[in-house]
């Protein structure tokens, strides 16, 4: 897989899509954005995510091993990551329409 | 874990590793130290897991006190860099108002600080005496050892010449960075330990104590601005930095008491 680009940055919203399919704990995530994405997040970086996240009611922490908490998408945090996903399909859709009509004219 | 990990760990704030230190430790390789530090440097501007208004007081009145022992190191280093020897125009002209500002902020952000800091340390340092709960004490052991002997040590700085005395100079310089470090880190564990519920009125003197931070750090910004044509690149280099340390740590105060003194 080609290595993520800029558009690949938002960790929370990384987190958000990681856990659209199901609940996960910290590692997990971080395993599944690295399948994804080929970037895996730190864990500053990921748990920096997962606190602002979480602190906006966008994911759940489940009961758990401390050291291995799962978390959960929220119904706040189902509705934002339809919102992102919907604008970023959007705007892939009118990329790729233009691209295809530059390559059908050249 | 490397060490540099382990010591970025540390750093984050008390609040933050409270919730969230076991799940990160436990994910935490050798190579995330710098990541970890960015994040630590990021927790403390936005203290996640500080929901309650009494988390996030405890929260503010730490990061403000770290955050002055920042403004108290870094203010000295400006010193250094435009007083010794003292820059031309420094105390005149367009400086002059800036120096008056910068050192009334100085002192009165002291002053607020030894007021509230005082009642604070005595709330929890008393009952912990009383029933001998020495994981709150034993934090601000080395803190109260090391301002004995840095106040022990400034009698003997005069008494030698040459090596020696450049010798006891530099011990001594160690020490007190060495009391600031204790002293920043030391009373915030022990609030942590001792789990007081921290009123509304120490966060109110933790606001005055930002504002006097802001003060001193829009002050010496400016002066910078002012002087920086006539220090050398080495001075330089230090003045700027000093003000980018004084700047940062006026803007986490400022952010973190903001959020405690928010109602919900």
């Amino acid at each position: 897989m080609a290595r993520s680009s800029s558009r690949w940055a938002d960790p929370g919203l990384l987190v958000l899509g990681s856990l659209a399919d199901g609940e996960k704990h910290g590692y997990a995530i971080a395993e599944d954005i690295e399948q994804r994405t080929g970037r895996r997040p730190g864990p500053g970086t990921l748990y920096g995510a997962i606190a602002r996240l979480e602190q906006d009611g966008l994911i759940t922490a489940l009961e758990g091993d401390a050291r291995r908490r799962p978390y959960r998408l929220s119904g706040d945090g189902a509705r934002v990551l339809q919102a992102e996903l919907s604008g970023m399909r959007a705007f892939a859709n009118h990329g790729l329409r233009g691209l295809r009509g530059r390559m059908a004219t050249s | 874990m490397s060490r540099l990990a382990d010591l970025a760990l540390a750093c984050y704030p008390p609040s933050w590793k409270e919730r969230y230190g076991d799940e990160l430790a436990d994910l935490a390789g050798d190579g995330d130290g710098a990541d970890l530090i960015v994040g630590a440097a990021r927790a403390w501007l936005h203290p996640a897991g500080t929901r309650t208004i009494a988390a996030r007081r405890q929260s503010a009145i730490s990061t403000v006190h770290v955050s002055w022992c920042a403004v108290f190191v870094a203010g000295l280093v400006y010193l250094k860099a435009v007083n010794d020897p003292p820059l031309p125009g420094l105390t005149t002209g367009a400086s002059q108002p800036l120096w008056a500002v910068a050192k009334l902020t100085f002192f009165a952000g002291w002053g607020l600080l030894l007021l509230g800091g005082t009642g604070l340390l005595l709330r929890i340092a008393f009952p912990a005496l009383r029933v001998r709960n020495w994981p709150v004490l034993r934090p601000m052991v080395p803190a109260a050892v090391l301002l004995v002997a840095v106040l022990g040590g400034i009698p003997l700085l005069g008494r030698y010449d040459n090596a020696a005395g450049v010798t006891a100079v530099l011990v001594w310089l160690a020490l007190g960075l060495a009391l600031v470090v204790m002293g920043a880190v030391g009373p915030v564990v022990a609030l942590r330990r001792s789990g007081l519920s921290v009123a509304r009125w120490p966060v109110v003197v933790a606001a005055g104590v930002t504002v006097m931070a802001v003060g001193l750090a829009a002050a010496t910004a400016a002066q910078a601005a002012v002087l920086t044509d006539r220090v050398d690149a080495y001075n330089f280099t230090i003045m700027w930095g000093s003000v980018v340390v004084l700047v940062a740590a006026a803007a986490t105060s400022t952010v973190s008491v903001g959020r405690a003194l928010r109602r919900s």
